[in-house]
Formats: C-alpha cells, sequence, structure tokens
C-alpha cells in the first residue's frame, strides 16, 4: 500500500511538471542561434558522415564543448526526431527530473521534503534556462537530477562500483556543457565521505570521471586545455545578476548543513549524513560563485542548471526536518498525506496565482520570438508562393530578429529544394513577427500570412515589395575614437556568412554606421515607404538622406514618395546606426544589415503601427 | 568516522585555493605561454606551430646566398611556402625538374618522416636517388637555420585543423553509452536509496 502510494504521488508530480514544462517551454522551440547551430553540425554529421568531436563554442573565447550534446542530438536525428521532437523529448527529461528529485528526497526526508524540493525543482527555472530554446544547457535539469541521484547512491552505498557510476554521469554533464567540469569536485567529496580507503576512492573516482570525459570528446578537451595553455581569456566581465534564485537556496542548504554539525540531537546527525550527496554537489558549486567575481569571472546564473536539483533537495530537507513536528501532529487519514501533499503541489505548480504572493511566470505564449514551426511554415509559403529557396533567406528575409532568424529559415528552406514555382515577376521581401492578436488588422491585408495564431499572439509573415536595393551598396564606418570615416563597396548578392565592410558582431565595436543603396523607381499610383523601427532585439537607426523625391519625417524615423519618380530624380538613400547607441545597444547588432521597415506605403504603415505601439 | 569532516574541509580549502589559481590564471587577460609553468607544459604537451620569424628566418638565409651555396650547381629555388606548422620549399635541378620538401613541425598525424632534423620532420616525396641528398642538405640548413624561439604552441584552431572529426557511428556509440550510463544510474539509485523513510 505505502508502495502505490508512492508510486501515484511520482505520477501526480511527473503529470503536473510536464504539464508546467509543456506550457512555458511550448512544443516547437524558439528561433535560437545555438539551436541552428546544433542543427548544422548534426546534418553535417549524419549526411557527411564528419561528426565534431571539439564541439561548439562558449561565450569565453576559445573554449569549447557540447560534444556530448551533440550525440544526443544526432541519435535522435538519425532516429528520426526533428528539433520540435528533440525539444520535447528534453521537456520531458526535465519533468523526469522532477520526479527524481521528489524520490530521492521523499527517501531521504520524507513526503514533505520531497514536495518541496519539487517544488524549489521547478521554482523560477525560467531565471535559469529560457526553456523554450533547444540547446545543451536544456539537459542540465535532467542531468543534475541524475548526478544527484548517483552521488547519493554512492553515499549509501560507498564503494567503487557506486561511485564510478557517478563519475561517469558526471563526465556525461561535462560533455554536455563544460561547466559539468565542476562535477569532478563532487566526485571527490563523495569519494571523501566514503568510511573507508576514502583517498584511494577519491582518486579513483576522479581518474574515472577524467579518463571518461576526455574519452567521450578527446577533441573539446584538447583544444580547451590548448587555449589554457597559449592563450587563456576570461568571460567578458559582465556584473552577475543579483536576482539568482539558485544562489539563494544554495546559501541556504548548504548554510543550514553546516549550522547542524553543532546540534546534538540524532535527527539532525542523520540529516547531514543523508544529505551528503547532495551538498557534495551544491557546495563546490556555491564556493565557485563566491570565488568567481574576485576572478573576474561572470558567475552567471544558468551555471547552477545542473546544481539546481542538488540545491533543492539541500534546502528541502531541513525544512522538512524543523517541520516535522508539525507533519507528526497532522491527523493521519490513512496515510492519505503523502498523496494530498504532491497533488496540492500540482495545483500550485499549474496555477500559481490562485495562492496569495505567488505569480506565474513566462509561459511559451508569452515569448516574442518565432518557432522552428512559424519559420517552416513561413519557408513553406515563400517557396511555393514565391519561389524562395535557401538562398533567399540572407536577402530577402528582414525581421527585428535578424542572423538569427535568417538562418533558421535558410535551414527550413533548404530541404524543400530549389525553387520550382515561378519567381514572382518583382522581387519579394518578407518579414515575420510575433504580435499579440488583438493588434492585427482585421481582416489581415493581402500577403500578410498567420502561420501561428493562438489567443494571445499571432505568428504573422509579411510579404513585401522592397525598396531598396540591398544587393550592392556601399558601408561606411566610423568607429568610437576613430577620426575619419572608412568606405567600402558592398552587398548582400551571394553572401553566405557575413556582409563586407559591416564591422564584426559580438566584438564589443561601437561606432557609426551609414549605408547608402539606390531606391527603385517608384512607379504611377503607387506610394512606398521606408521606417527605420525600434525594437528591443533590432538595432535602431535613421535615415540620414533621402532621394529628392522622398517625404522625410523630422526624426529621420520615416520617408515615403508616391509615384510616379519624375524622370532624373536622385535615387540614393543613406541610413545611419550608431552602435552602442541607447536605440542600438551593442547585443542587437549583429553584423548584417539592421532590420528596416520598407515596402508598399499601406503595408509598411500597418506594420509601423504595430511597432510603435510596442515601443510605448 | 569523526575524522571524516575534518579532512573533508581540507580538502576543500585545498581544492578551492588550486581552483582559485587555476581560474586566475584562465581570467588573465591576453597573457602569453612565454614564460613559467604553463609555457614549459605547453611547450611538451602541445603541437607547435610557426610565428613570422620563421619566414624571417628564411628569408635571411636566402638573402645571404646559403640556399644558393647549398644546391648543386644548376639547380635553383623556385619556391616556399610557410604554413601554419609547416615550411614547403621547392627546387629545380639542372633538367627543370621540380622537388619539394615539407620540414614539418608538428608531431600529429601525416605521412611518415624520411628524416628528422633539430626542430622539424622532414618530408621528401619520392625524389630520384641522386636528387635526394642534396634535398636532405637543403632541409638540414632550414633546420638550422630556424630558430626555436620561432615556434611557439599551437593555438587551439591550429592544432585541431583537419583532425576533430569522427564517423557518424561513433557519434551514434557515444551516444547509446551515455543513455546506458544514464540509465544504469538512475536504476542503481534507485535500489540504493534508503527504505525506510524518516
Amino acid at each position: 500500500v505505502k508502495r502505490t502510494r508512492h508510486g501515484v504521488a511520482l505520477a501526480v508530480v511527473f503529470a503536473a511538471a510536464l504539464a508546467v514544462v509543456l506550457r512555458d517551454g511550448g512544443t516547437s522551440p524558439i528561433a535560437w542561434m545555438d539551436t541552428f547551430n546544433d542543427e548544422r553540425e548534426v546534418r553535417q554529421c549524419l549526411a557527411e558522415d564528419a561528426c565534431t568531436l571539439v564541439g561548439v563554442s562558449t561565450s569565453v573565447p576559445g573554449i569549447v564543448h557540447a560534444v556530448g550534446w551533440l550525440q544526443w542530438r544526432t541519435a535522435l536525428a538519425w532516429l528520426g526526431a526533428d528539433a520540435d521532437t528533440a525539444h520535447v523529448a528534453v521537456l520531458i527529461l526535465s519533468a523526469l527530473g522532477a520526479v527524481v528529485v521528489f524520490h530521492v528526497a521523499t527517501r531521504l526526508g520524507g513526503t514533505v521534503a520531497g514536495v518541496v524540493a519539487a517544488g524549489l525543482f521547478l521554482d523560477r527555472i525560467d531565471a535559469l534556462l529560457r526553456l523554450t530554446a533547444l540547446h545543451n544547457s536544456s539537459a542540465l535539469p535532467f542531468l543534475g537530477a541524475v548526478f544527484l541521484l548517483a552521488c547519493t547512491a554512492a553515499v549509501e552505498r560507498p564503494g567503487a562500483a557506486s561511485l564510478a557510476l557517478a563519475a561517469l554521469v558526471a563526465a556525461v554533464i561535462a560533455n554536455v556543457h563544460v561547466v559539468g567540469v565542476a562535477c569532478g569536485a563532487s566526485i571527490a567529496w563523495v569519494g571523501l565521505v566514503a568510511p573507508r580507503r576514502r583517498w584511494l576512492l577519491a582518486a579513483f573516482g576522479l581518474a574515472v570521471f577524467t579518463i571518461a570525459t576526455v574519452a567521450i570528446a578527446p577533441g573539446t578537451w584538447s583544444y580547451d586545455f590548448t587555449t589554457l595553455l597559449v592563450r587563456p581569456a576570461g568571460h567578458p566581465v559582465v556584473p552577475a545578476p543579483a536576482d539568482n534564485p539558485g544562489l539563494v537556496w544554495a546559501i541556504v542548504g548548504v548554510g543550514a548543513w553546516i549550522a547542524a554539525s553543532v546540534v546534538p540531537r540524532p535527527a539532525w546527525r542523520a540529516y547531514r549524513r543523508r544529505a551528503q550527496g547532495a551538498i557534495a554537489v551544491s557546495a563546490p558549486l556555491l564556493a565557485a560563485f563566491a570565488l568567481a567575481p574576485r576572478l573576474g569571472l561572470y558567475a552567471e546564473p544558468k551555471y547552477l542548471l545542473h546544481a539546481k536539483a542538488a540545491i533543492a533537495v539541500a534546502a528541502a530537507l531541513p525544512v522538512a526536518l524543523l517541520l516535522r513536528p508539525l507533519w507528526r501532529a497532522l491527523p493521519r487519514v490513512g496515510g492519505g498525506l503523502d498523496v494530498l501533499l504532491p497533488c496540492a503541489l500540482a495545483a500550485v505548480l499549474l496555477r500559481p496565482d490562485l495562492v496569495p504572493g505567488l505569480t506565474h511566470g513566462p509561459s511559451a505564449a508569452d515569448d516574442p520570438t518565432p518557432t522552428l514551426g512559424d519559420l517552416r511554415a513561413a519557408a513553406t509559403i515563400l517557396h511555393e508562393r514565391h519561389g524562395w529557396d535557401a538562398g533567399h533567406a540572407r536577402v530577402g528575409f528582414k525581421t527585428e530578429y535578424g542572423v538569427t532568424a535568417q538562418l533558421g529559415l535558410e535551414q527550413a528552406l533548404a530541404p524543400l529544394g530549389p525553387a520550382t514555382a515561378a519567381p514572382s515577376s518583382t522581387r519579394r521581401d518578407a518579414s515575420l513577427l510575433v504580435v499579440a492578436t488583438r493588434e492585427l488588422p482585421a481582416p489581415l491585408p493581402p500577403e500578410w500570412h498567420a502561420v501561428r495564431r493562438t489567443p494571445a499572439a499571432t505568428s504573422v509573415l509579411v510579404v513585401l515589395r522592397p525598396v531598396i536595393d540591398w544587393s550592392a551598396f556601399d558601408v561606411c564606418t566610423l568607429a568610437d575614437g576613430v577620426a575619419d570615416w572608412t568606405c567600402a563597396a558592398s552587398g548582400t548578392r551571394g553572401v553566405t556568412d557575413g556582409i563586407p565592410g559591416m564591422p564584426p558582431a559580438g566584438r564589443g565595436w561601437r561606432g557609426r554606421i551609414r549605408l547608402s543603396a539606390t531606391v527603385r523607381p517608384v512607379a504611377e499610383d503607387e506610394s512606398v515607404t521606408i521606417f527605420m523601427p525600434r525594437a528591443a532585439l533590432a538595432c535602431g537607426g535613421r535615415i540620414v538622406a533621402a532621394p529628392e523625391s522622398f517625404q522625410r519625417d523630422a526624426d529621420g524615423r520615416r520617408a515615403s514618395a508616391t509615384g510616379p519618380t519624375p524622370p532624373g530624380a536622385t535615387s540614393r538613400v543613406e541610413l545611419e546606426w550608431t552602435v552602442g547607441a541607447p536605440e542600438c545597444g551593442p547585443l542587437t547588432y549583429d553584423g548584417a544589415v539592421p532590420f528596416v521597415v520598407e515596402g508598399d506605403g499601406e503595408a509598411v504603415r500597418a506594420l509601423e503601427a504595430i511597432l510603435r505601439g510596442r515601443e510605448r | 568516522v569523526r575524522r571524516g569532516p575534518k579532512r573533508t574541509i581540507v580538502l576543500l580549502c585545498v581544492g578551492l585555493a588550486v581552483g582559485a589559481l587555476v581560474a586566475r590564471a584562465g581570467a588573465t587577460p591576453e597573457p602569453t605561454a612565454e614564460s613559467g609553468v604553463r609555457a614549459w607544459v605547453a611547450r611538451w604537451t602541445l603541437p607547435r606551430c610557426l610565428t613570422p620569424d620563421a619566414g624571417r628566418a628564411l628569408n635571411e638565409l636566402r638573402e645571404a646566398g646559403r640556399i644558393a651555396a647549398a644546391l648543386p650547381a644548376g639547380w635553383t629555388l623556385t619556391g616556399g611556402e610557410i604554413g601554419s606548422d609547416a615550411i614547403v620549399v621547392e627546387v629545380a635541378d639542372r633538367d627543370g625538374r621540380r622537388h619539394r620538401i615539407t620540414l614539418a613541425s608538428s608531431r600529429a598525424g601525416g605521412p611518415r618522416p624520411d628524416a628528422h632534423g633539430r626542430t622539424f620532420a622532414f618530408l621528401l616525396g619520392d625524389p630520384p636517388p641522386a636528387a635526394r641528398d642534396a634535398l636532405l642538405a637543403l632541409a638540414t640548413l632550414i633546420d638550422r637555420a630556424i630558430p626555436d624561439a620561432a615556434l611557439r604552441p599551437c593555438s587551439g584552431h591550429d592544432a585541431h585543423a583537419g583532425a576533430d572529426h569522427a564517423g557518424r557511428w561513433r557519434s551514434l556509440l557515444s551516444a547509446a553509452l551515455q543513455a546506458a550510463i544514464l540509465a544504469a544510474a538512475i536504476a542503481f539509485g534507485i535500489a540504493a536509496l534508503p527504505r525506510e523513510v524518516p
């Protein structure tokens, strides 16, 4: 009966956790650069039989990782799973992680500990991980839960076999995300708390961890070792965010474990012993976080992801111990509380707004980024109706999501093959936006396609006839601290990676970029508009010079013309962006031509209304 | 049993100190591997790549006429190329036949060298026996002219160029093994947890 109750409780926790992660993560991942880079590696591995042993770059220059993750993605793709299926599979694993946490905490500290731990594990996971994105960090909550289980098992049944198993799990984590190397400290810790031959066990565990880690991805560790020896470069130093819920609970868990050492009661001694596995995972990470800012390293909250399970259990066990008198005072309804309490947790997770003081975190519907499903739908429309193939994505796909969305559309167009439909007689550009459904014009204008619609938000593909010819233009740049402009001829014609003459993205470049291009003649009875948006993800600019047939607004954000263009009229437009200015943060500039809305006057006006509404 | 926590704390402190030293080394902006323990380890563990100093040394050798002097009469130097980890020199014999010699600094991979110099491995290709001695003499001259300081440990990119991929079956097997490890850890963990709930 007791086992059945526990089984029911596990099922309830799994169902609730799955509902939560699917609600917050969605069933199709968002357009995310890491996802597309991973996808490229997976396709290369399967199609060209060339699977990377080095991995992908991290945000620390010269450090690479994630070969293990890429191998998982490759295996899933080989089995026929696309990125959507992989995303859902990872979310299911995260829900399983909550079940593992609940089970471990229940076995170590009772039902109250299990419920508190599962709640802490799922609480504010969005602060550490963007659940809507699919990348290597997405797997860390589940892997962290398995590592906690393995370390706890090694504490409960000390020996070479149990420690080797924990070390192998640590090696898997280290090859999913480089931050997993910290698991080596946990392995040593678990070895050192064994009752006998502790130094030998610790050395053995570390040896297994090191050998297995390198065996999975020899290229990664050789590369990283080389970098650390030859040209070590720290993280870009960014102040660590004050809001780090994982850190707070880690302090609670480790602090309580240390404080309990002075409490002479048997219950607290037993708690200290049983919590060893969770503390072995949490404490080294906590120490690393305390040291990191002093060493110029960025203690990003997401680096606690693989320790979230352990932190949840480490914090839940003393809380449950403190609540034990209250728990024992409750009437025993045939052990029904062991099921009721997880049900209450499920209710809180699914409807936190019903509890005073709790609020709902962001759900997938709140994410303003297009999903891979949106890009596939857009690719199909553009391919079938406008004759696009993969080569069009870098030239004609203009969104506030920049190169990321272009790369995603390119990957979505690639399987569709060469354009089979006859291309339009005039060139068409396209834009994709996720907008609040209530903001959409009704009915939708021609060439506006809703590719995904929920009551709250709609992903809309807008096809426009462009005004500016971006195939050839001039780039002039004036870097901060430099006296003279540097100019070069450039264009999007034939580009596959990076536009010539544009300053590099992601290296802290600051300064002004001025692009000079040609506008097409405006036909009779036609009106055209160029609009310079301001968006959170895009670099905002202004029109500094327009052809004489255009009327330019005083703030330089809009220029319009009505046809026909007079014979002999000038046709050059100059647009300028200041990278580093408030409207163009350095992280929004990605090395491509920033987002400009241009096309038929009516269509641009409708888009402008939506985009200006967001600025407010 | 009582000594356990104390030992753990001592070990943790030592670990933290070592970790701090390693992390501090990693956080230092743009240092080079010119000196210290790191340079020593790099010298003996990493493949070595050529710096622009190697090109300068080779130019000095040519301008001083020592390459021409080392070649048999009627032979001429027709070309040269300096890559990240190899020097390729091309000469023409008196009949106009071209011969290439490669001086490779990297110890990893590649065909078996024909000979070794002080710093480089020599790859002569398959020259006629009469030309072999002349090519070896030229390779030895260049090898001795390039100072040790003209080489430094390759960066990660150079060190792994061309040797960083495996076949798909290795990748799939690795993924399967990792999945098996996780499944075993879950099964063992569930079995090992205490049955007696407090």
